[in-house]
């Protein structure tokens, strides 16, 4: 069932519109797939982390689906922020587990994601639901999801029972996907989030200046309020490159938070294909934030004073970072994988302990399909 | 307030819900090239990365759009 708008008389209502428009998913073909990647991290901050993946996920003919996924995250760091502390570095190693399903309703597709991390000082568990509705036909798709996460947060080589705090997340998001033509696609996203708990990192202590700039002798646990609300506001548009059989995806995103962080995201996908089974792709992406209210690149406090709120949180500072990445994608038979490479060149503009940062990331992914 | 705000945004993005393509018409939104979303997998690892390097990085995830084959 299709909707021509602008003919008939009266005028609909939004809900009678979006009433109207309700048509089921088309069915799909049941599929299996099995899926490998990896990826490792490197900066000249001293930071690496190699992080292997695999998962498997069954598609029903109905449009449901089944998938489960594992994870390891193997991290070495010595960074600035990590050796000023005293400590010489860190090895650390995260599992994540997750599983998925959606089922079809009437004419919506409801699902629903459970997803557990757990390394030796922090406990994370993820749940997640959404509905995504056709409004009519495959041209417009809305689709709202909300996920809570519950985060435990402790301290290496301490027991759980000395130390431990919850922070709890909560995401909301809410977007229509439109096609305006044959060859382009526009989404709208909006995603406020909601932080309630232990924001700080324990292994922070914050230095203090007094008035003369001398750093005093002894430093203080970083503090944050307990809660921080954000907003964030997002665009995609992709278009079709008939002459290369190509897109081009852009990407805008717009963040605020009640700490007076603001974000700017903008991110620049372009494919092409050279066959069948292979195609090129380059990606530009730059990222930009203010600072939060109460960032200083140095607290200086009268003798016997603390400022309520101080961090060195690197993420509460102003900074600027710009991405520029290459992949490759293949496909043969029953198989396919890509293999992607980023360089990221991070500037922090009002940090004590780091001005700059290179990153490499390189990604590599198999999928095995069976027909 | 904000769930007066939700739903208002919620009904106007309902509004625009219409057809702008015929079945015939989504040859090029049925392209390898033209999924709106990237592979889940890829994406769930790229965005863990993005996640620890970039402050307010979110994501622009949602659901459907394209040639509507699945």
């Amino acid at each position: 069932m299709r909707l021509q708008l602008g003919s008939g008389g009266g005028v609909p209502t939004p809900l009678a519109l979006a009433l109207l428009c309700l048509a089921a998913p088309a069915a799909a073909q049941p599929e299996t797939r099995v899926a490998v990647d990896a990826l490792y991290y490197t900066d000249t901050d001293n930071v690496m982390a190699f992080t292997p993946s695999v998962s498997a996920r069954h598609r029903f003919e109905d449009g449901g689906s089944v998938g489960a996924r594992g994870a390891l995250d193997v991290i070495t760091a010595a960074s600035v922020d990590v050796v000023s502390h005293a400590t010489n570095r860190f090895d650390e190693a995260r599992t994540e587990g997750a599983i998925d399903f959606a089922v079809p309703i009437d004419d919506a597709l409801f699902r629903m994601a459970y997803r557990a991390s757990w390394e030796p000082d922090y406990l994370s568990n993820g749940l997640s639901a959404g509905l995504q509705l056709r409004l009519g036909s495959a041209d417009s798709v809305l689709d709202v999801s909300y996920g809570l996460t519950w985060d435990v947060v402790g301290r290496t080589h301490t027991p759980w029972s000395s130390f431990s705090e919850d922070l709890f997340t909560h995401a909301l998001s809410l977007s229509l996907t439109q096609n305006l033509g044959p060859e382009t696609v526009l989404r709208l996203v909006y995603s406020p989030t909601i932080q309630d708990g232990y924001l700080e990192k324990p292994y922070r202590y914050v230095p203090l200046f007094d008035d003369t700039g001398q750093q005093l002798a002894s430093r203080v646990p970083e503090n944050v309020p307990d809660l921080r609300h954000g907003h964030a506001f997002g665009a995609r548009l992709l278009q079709y490159l008939e002459p290369i059989d190509g897109s081009l995806r852009v990407d805008y995103q717009l963040y605020v938070d009640g700490w007076g962080v603001t974000g700017h995201v903008v991110e620049a996908v372009g494919l092409a294909s050279a066959s069948d089974g292979l195609r090129f792709g380059l990606r530009g992406r730059f990222y930009g934030q203010t600072a939060a209210s109460f960032w200083q690149r140095q607290y200086t406090v009268p003798p016997g004073q603390l400022p309520r709120w101080r961090t060195l949180d690197r993420d509460l500072s102003p900074y600027v970072s710009v991405t520029g990445a290459a992949r490759l994608e293949w496909n043969v038979d029953d198989v396919s994988g890509y293999l992607d490479g980023a360089a990221t060149y991070t500037r922090f503009l009002d940090f004590l302990l780091l001005d700059e940062r290179v990153a490499i990331v390189t990604q590599i992914g198999f999928r095995w399909t069976p027909r | 307030m904000w769930v007066r705000t939700l739903l208002l945004i919620a009904a106007l993005l309902a509004a625009t819900g219409c057809a702008t393509t015929r079945p015939w018409e989504r040859e090029a939104l049925s392209r390898g090239v033209m999924r709106m979303d990237g592979d889940a997998e890829e994406e769930a690892l790229r965005h863990h990365v993005l996640s620890t390097r970039e402050g307010t990085a979110g994501s622009l995830g949602g659901g459907g759009g394209g040639c509507g084959c699945n």
